[in-house]
């Protein structure tokens, strides 16, 4: 079932805006619930902007938001209450901590939400231990911890909302090789215990190829292309007349097919990579 | 959110307002701003609105852009010419009622006054519009210089550099303000209902992160100016060095005939 899905959706800024905003035209596409898709596009293909009206911040000129099946503008008046079914968590969440505490700052959504403090209390110890935060720093102050730990604080915060859809813009940006794993780790624990529909935007093929079952390439504010992974990483071509890569891996593979071995190039990820190699190697030998 | 901001806001169309030497600009648009309130009379105040509107073309900024900034402050002249209306007194009683009386000479006034603040606001936007924060501060600094024969030639080039810098950072922090406020939001934050304390309260959630993103700001700029072995404004050359024009000239004789025909309507 789809839990969240746009028709022709599209959005321009205003023009007296002084800075400059990536305008989105005429956007459709669905999520369902327990999949994952991530979104690719170069800086300004408006991958921030789309993501700004799933969950109401923006409201499109034009086009409709559903979720769970329901036009998400139904009823403007309640449209802050739609935000926490569908959590997004901006690029860099770090900055937007500002309690004494960390507990607190995890606890601010929820509270919103208005929900018993013995229910907020069981969630912020619920996704604290999923994303790795330990009891100590949830005491702390979130200015005290390191980039990596204030990035799980500001994760959790949007998790203790259980949001039915997840949508994460370059969650991995600045984070080292363990806090990345850690970061996508808990977030396909999270999918799996909710069964929640999840939205990536990243640079990062790697990441995308590991974590998404569909992708969606925005160029210009439309969708250039929007299926699984492998058709769209196919395609190398025209992704890289976007200006975009498949993973590093695949271009690996294809050097390898270009240089004549007989091997699989519709590979995205280093363990299969691994897997068809060695496979290669055993055939051949 | 705070879309329409236009404080310290320089719209290129690479007039030959925009050409003039700031430094002379800013001094101009002083005194015209000085004798718009010297205007003893309609003719002094028409003399100057044609001079202002003159202005306004050759800036080929948009009219709407100035219209823009006349929004904010129209409260306070409809404020101004109210109380105009009602507290001068003279000339032919056209209206009254209860304590009110509304005579000619009180709408003239009324007129008067809202006429030289709307052209007050419109020339300090041809200034903001067609020059640069960087070469309005240069200006500021080259006009201040003079300061160092008494030894404040240092404090000077700080209050020259710490204005660039805030000016500076005031889009940069517009936007960080609209994401703080969007994170907020995607949280819950209901900062649009609600009562005034409410309200205020809500406001905490992007209040403390824009501080400290600001402090975070300054340290890392402080950093990168020390990396560029910024010393203070002993020996700094500029760039771009500030010199007088043909326009220049222009300008200045422009300004000093307006100025003086308000003179002369003042004494005579």
């Amino acid at each position: 079932m789809s839990i969240l899905k746009t028709k022709n959706l599209s959005f321009t800024y205003p023009q007296i805006s002084s800075v400059h905003h990536a305008t989105i035209n005429d956007i459709s596409f669905s999520l369902d619930s327990g999949e994952t898709i991530g979104i690719i596009g170069h800086t300004g293909s408006g991958k921030s902007t789309l993501l700004q009206t799933l969950n109401g911040l923006i409201k499109p000129d034009s086009g409709m938001v559903f979720l769970n099946e329901k036009d998400l503008w139904e009823n403007p008046k309640e449209i802050y209450q739609k935000r926490f079914k569908v959590g997004l968590v901006f690029q860099y969440p770090e900055y937007q901590l500002f309690e004494e505490t960390a507990y607190k700052d995890i606890a601010y959504g929820p509270k919103n939400m208005g929900l018993s403090d013995e229910e907020i209390d069981l969630r912020i110890n619920e996704y604290s231990a999923l994303l790795g935060i330990t009891e100590d720093n949830l005491n702390k102050s979130p200015f005290e911890l390191s980039g990596g730990e204030k990035r799980r604080v500001a994760l959790a915060g949007i998790l203790a909302m259980e949001p039915d859809v997840l949508v994460l813009d370059e969650p991995t940006a600045g984070l080292d090789p363990i806090g990345r794993t850690m970061l996508f780790n808990a977030i396909k624990e999270y999918q799996i215990k909710t069964n929640a529909g999840v939205i990536i935007v990243s640079h990062s093929m790697e990441d995308l190829s590991k974590m998404c079952d569909k992708l969606l390439v925005l160029s210009g504010g439309e969708i250039k292309k929007f299926g699984s992974v492998k058709d769209v990483f196919l395609d190398s071509a025209e992704l890289n007349n976007l200006g975009l890569d498949v993973p590093m891996v695949t271009r690996v593979m294809l050097e390898l097919k270009a240089k004549g071995l007989d091997i699989r190039s519709d590979i995205f990820t280093v363990d299969e990579a691994a897997k068809e190699i060695l496979n290669f190697f055993s055939q051949s030998l | 959110m705070i879309k329409n901001f236009t404080l310290g806001q320089y719209f290129n169309t690479a007039s030959v307002i925009h050409k003039l030497d700031s430094r002379f600009k800013l001094v101009e648009i002083i005194a015209l701003i000085v004798f718009i309130f010297l205007a003893p009379n309609f003719v002094g105040i028409g003399i100057l609105s044609a001079a202002v509107l003159l202005v306004i073309l050759l800036s080929k900024v948009p009219v709407t852009m100035y219209l823009r900034n006349l929004k904010p402050i129209i409260a306070i002249i409809i404020l101004t010419a109210l109380l105009n209306i009602f507290y001068v007194s003279g000339g032919t009683v056209l209206f009254s009622w209860w304590i009110f009386t509304v005579t000619s000479e009180g709408l003239l006034k009324a007129a008067f006054m809202a006429t030289r603040i709307v052209l007050m606001i419109l020339i300090s936007s041809v200034l903001t519009y067609t020059t640069t924060p960087t070469e309005l501060t240069d200006a500021i600094e080259s006009l201040l210089s003079p300061l160092r024969f008494i030894g404040l030639g240092e404090a000077v080039h700080t209050l020259a550099m710490m204005m660039t810098i805030a000016l500076r950072f005031i889009p940069t922090l517009t936007d960080e303000t609209d994401k703080i406020m969007s994170a907020q939001k995607a949280r819950g934050a209901d900062m649009e209902n609600g009562g005034i304390f409410k309200r205020l309260k809500a406001l905490m959630p992007i209040l403390i992160p824009l501080l400290f993103s600001s402090v975070r700001r300054a340290n890392e700029l402080a950093e990168a100016m020390d990396c560029r072995c910024y010393t203070g404004g002993k020996g700094r050359t500029r760039m771009k060095k500030l010199s007088p024009t043909f326009y220049d000239f222009i300008a200045i004789i422009f300004t000093v005939v307006i100025c003086a025909s308000i003179i002369f309507l003042r004494i005579f």
